[in-house]
């Protein structure tokens, strides 16, 4: 399955999909995107470069802990839950900043920003998971 | 100063809980540095916890104290907390016993091998989820914290391996009966309105009648005490560490179902029918477990029989529903905690001691542990109800309220329950006999391994219900205060050991002495004993459930998915047709445009050329492109979030597809003319529903919530709505939701572990 073909590619690509997905997430709340599209888009940066370099390019996320990732995300997502006692009444209240940066002005920054984060995180390290094991049981 | 005085009983009450919880915690690091003698600090800090309590608690008999954050106020669901004279008794209850027992383990645990970092956790969450539930005004809050203690019960019944087995069998029953206490909760929010139990408890509340709340209260209760048919988990878990019996399946945790009820006492007193049912369930109870207690060998198993027949004269008792007996139930507890705790501890002890828990070898004991046996024989003493103990004083009023209650239910009850009673002193006899008696002339050595230290803490419980029981009547003024929380009608008499020779005072005397004549009878002829239904019926019931499960397994024929998928997704697509026909009259669809009709005849072509390819990787193609066709629709509809999303997870899956199709033959093998017709058929149906079903869901008109949420989402900064409802208005779904994708996903590793594991 590994051609010259598909590794040049899985690296051009690479870096313009992480780049995407962080983008998706980031401004999932102003236009179209979200949490999850991200993980599924980073998800699918990581399907490729395991077509192109085998199994060896997950078997280091994986070392890296990006499976442990799971519970982290739904950590940080009670976490802002929690939160929400803080700034707001209920659980999982949201509170919006509007800081004001240097050069662009002022930003608005939503709190739902962390909880798609941790929804981001979890599903980033199913996909990888699951990629991964499929793998590991076909070598 | 009132002020300064109630906002400290406040702190103490909602930083009670959350305490306990980090002490559950920290008990963790400690159990791993210190081992088993980590017992000690966490006792003294559930000590302090008690002593916190009892001070707090002190302003909480004349007025109750409060506190309350709102969690959900969508659900009406806060994190309400409140301390009153009911609370305040059962709350002191988990904590003394607690902290008791606590001190007990490290001498018990370390003569052995145990994990004691995990022990000690469970041991210290299960106090604090026991101190939720006494102290929650909020049911979705006592329904959390009495589910806590099932799991922690769970994982303290599992800590020796040949436990499993009956550690997921109480899980099964005491999550079941959790589970008819939810369905409580929803009633009440549905007819109520109200999940507060302050609220819940008047019978001002609920003008049309509470029946169906009460009786499904009832069975939760049922199954969390082991009332008859649900007590078959208890005996079982007998397995579990001699501390956790005497802690959790003692004194604490089945005491959570007469909370309950002592807690509802107002509104069962309301239902009389409601009220005998629960009489009923108790006396009988009560009966046929002091008759199966009386037949057992095995100490531990004997108490566990005791305290469900005990258990069952308390929830009689509550079911009677007038102030006596509800004060006698809640005497009953008090008394009933300490001695069979110290019973359970004895046990413990003797176990270590002589290396068996058959209380027919265990005779002599009492030359090698004296301070133990002296105890084991005051708490028997305590369970039989003999002068000047705890138990007596609970007995006597146990009895007065039978005798004093109007009705033919009572005479009925008075009748139960004094046949419990008289079974209890034979079997206390039973129990007491081998710590009296000398060694007989056979008796082989004990091993020593209980020292002076394992019997401090059962004779403290002895010496506790001795004390009780001689200044019960300091206990008038607590028990009454509680009888006017629970029932809503204070105690009118006063609690003592001596009331004048009246007709309870004789009718204690009269169980004492059968009782007595009961145990020489079957001391002889062990045979004669009542018949051991419960085992009996739970066997029968297990034979009977198995062969219910051969028929279904026979009906559903070979081991192939299909007939079970196939039915399922045949009436899935068979409703989904008729609602849509239904609705094809009311709902408009979408009006077409040529674009978008275009884009459908291509589907349907690509589709149909799909069906007939005969290449598996042709057919993967065929198939991404259907998903990007529909995306392409998406776009047409103007949908931008979908679209990205249907692309994506379009290539996901074909990924996943591809990964599965590498392990198969190239093409698709031939089927059988039956087999093709029938799968059209199918799908054909399904198509069909879910296609008339779409059409009419994506007509030009928005629902009354889409358009709500149109107008609410540009207050919240939001441009994408699609976002701003998954994860600012529905966030709490999308929490459910990642959770659930994150169990499956460790699903989907183990399976796919476990079936390599197995080829090589």
């Amino acid at each position: 399955m590994s051609t010259l073909l598909i590794r040049l590619a899985a690296n051009v690509v690479s870096p313009i999909g992480i780049t995407f997905g962080v983008y998706l997430l980031v401004r999932g709340h102003h236009s179209p995107g979200g949490g999850f599209v991200a993980a599924l888009v980073l998800g699918l940066v990581v399907v490729l470069r395991q077509w192109a370099f085998g199994p060896e390019a997950i078997r280091g996320l994986l070392r890296l802990g990006v499976g442990s990732l799971i519970g982290w995300g739904l950590v940080l997502m009670l976490g802002t839950g929690a939160a929400g006692w803080w700034w707001g009444d209920h659980f999982l209240a949201t509170h919006t900043w509007h800081p004001r940066v240097p050069v662009v002005g002022e930003v608005v920054v939503s709190s739902s920003l962390l909880f798609e984060t941790g929804v981001a995180m979890t599903v980033v390290a199913v996909v990888v998971a699951v990629i991964a094991e499929l793998r590991e049981g076909q070598e | 100063m009132s002020r300064g005085a109630g906002d400290v009983s406040q702190t103490v009450l909602w930083s009670l809980p959350v305490g306990l919880g980090l002490c559950a915690i920290v008990a963790v690091p400690l159990g791993r540095r210190w081992g088993a003698a980590a017992g000690y600090p966490l006792g003294a800090l559930l000590a302090v916890g008690a002593a916190a309590l009892a001070l707090a608690g002190g302003r909480a008999l004349e007025e109750p104290v409060t506190f309350s954050q709102p969690w959900l106020p969508q659900l009406g669901a806060s994190y309400a907390l409140r301390l009153d004279a009911l609370s305040l008794v059962f709350g002191l209850l988990v904590l003394v016993v607690g902290a008791l027992v606590l001190w007990y383990s490290p001498r018990y645990l370390s003569a052995g091998g145990h994990q004691h970092a995990r022990y000690y956790a469970a041991v210290t969450g299960f106090a604090a989820a026991m101190l939720v539930v006494v102290l929650a005004d909020d049911l979705f809050l006592l329904y959390a914290g009495w589910e806590a203690t099932t799991v922690a019960s769970f994982l303290l019944i599992a800590h020796e391996p040949e436990g499993r087995e009956a550690a997921r069998r109480a899980l099964l029953m005491t999550f079941g009966g959790g589970l008819f206490l939810l369905a409580a909760v929803g009633v009440a929010a549905a007819t109520v309105g109200s999940v507060s139990v302050e609220t819940l408890t008047q019978p001002s509340a609920w003008p049309a009648g509470a029946q169906t709340f009460l009786l499904l209260l009832l069975v939760a209760a049922a199954v969390k005490s082991a009332q008859l048919p649900f007590h078959s988990w208890l005996p079982g878990a007998m397995v579990a560490p001699t501390p956790v019996s005497a802690y959790l399946h003692a004194a604490a945790m089945v005491k959570a179902g007469i909370y309950l009820l002592a807690r509802f006492s107002e509104l069962l007193a309301a239902h009389p029918d409601v009220a005998t049912a629960t009489m009923l369930l108790g006396g009988t109870t009560a009966v046929f477990a002091a008759g199966a207690a009386l037949r057992r060998n095995d100490m531990k198993e004997l108490l566990a029989y005791s305290t469900i027949s005990q258990l069952g004269v308390m929830v009689a008792m509550i079911g009677l529903a007038t102030a006596a007996a509800v004060a006698a139930a809640v005497v009953h507890a008090i008394a009933h905690a300490l001695y069979k705790s110290g019973l359970f501890l004895v046990a413990g002890a003797a176990d270590h001691h002589q290396g068996t828990r058959d209380l027919r070898e265990l005779a002599g004991v009492r030359r090698d542990l004296p301070l133990a046996s002296a105890a084991a024989v005051l708490c028997a003493a305590s369970m039989a109800g003999i002068p000047p103990l705890l138990g007596y004083g609970s007995k006597e009023q146990v009895l007065r309220a039978s005798i004093e209650a109007p009705g033919a239910a009572a005479v009925l009850a008075l009748l139960l329950v004094s046949i419990g009673l008289v079974l209890t002193v034979a079997y206390s006899i039973r129990v007491a006999a081998p710590f009296v008696s000398r060694p007989g002339p056979a008796a082989t050595p004990g091993h020593g391994a209980a020292g002076i230290g394992m019997a401090v803490v059962p004779a403290v419980l002895a010496m506790g219900g001795l004390g009780l029981g001689l200044f019960v009547a300091r206990l008038t003024e607590p028990v009454r205060a509680a009888t006017l929380a629970g029932l809503g009608e204070p105690l009118h008499e006063e609690l003592g050991l001596w009331h004048g020779a009246g007709a309870a005072f004789w009718a204690s005397v009269a169980v004492l002495a059968a009782g007595v004549s009961v145990w020489t009878f079957t001391r002889r002829r062990a045979l004669l004993a009542l018949p051991d239904l419960s085992q009996r019926a739970l066997a029968t019931t297990a034979s009977w459930t198995v062969r219910l499960g051969g028929v279904i397994d026979r009906g559903l024929g070979p081991m192939s998915r299909t007939p079970h998928l196939g039915a399922l997704v045949v009436v899935l697509g068979a409703v989904l047709c008729g609602g849509a026909l239904w609705a094809w009259t009311t709902v408009d669809g979408p009006t077409g445009s040529a674009h978008r009709w275009v884009v459908t005849a291509l589907i349907l072509a690509t589709a149909l050329a799909l069906v007939r390819v005969r290449d598996r990787l042709a057919a993967v193609a065929m198939l991404a492109a259907v998903d990007l066709l529909v995306a392409t629709l998406f776009v047409l509809y103007g949908g931008a979030d979908l679209v990205v999303t249907q692309v994506v997870v379009s290539a996901l899956a074909m990924t996943l597809i591809v990964f599965v199709f590498r392990e198969l033959p190239r093409s698709y093998a031939e089927e059988s003319r039956r087999r093709r017709v029938t799968a059209a058929a199918v799908a054909l149906v399904v198509g069909t529903g879910l296609g008339a079903t779409a059409y009419l869901a994506s007509g030009d008109v928005l629902s009354e919530p889409s358009r709500h949420y149109l107008r609410v989402a540009p207050a919240e900064d939001a441009d994408n709505v699609v976002n701003a409802v998954l994860t600012d208005f529905r966030a709490l779904d999308t929490l459910g939701e990642t959770v659930v994708l994150a169990v499956s996903a460790i699903g989907v590793v183990v399976v796919i572990r476990s079936r390599t594991r197995r080829r090589t």
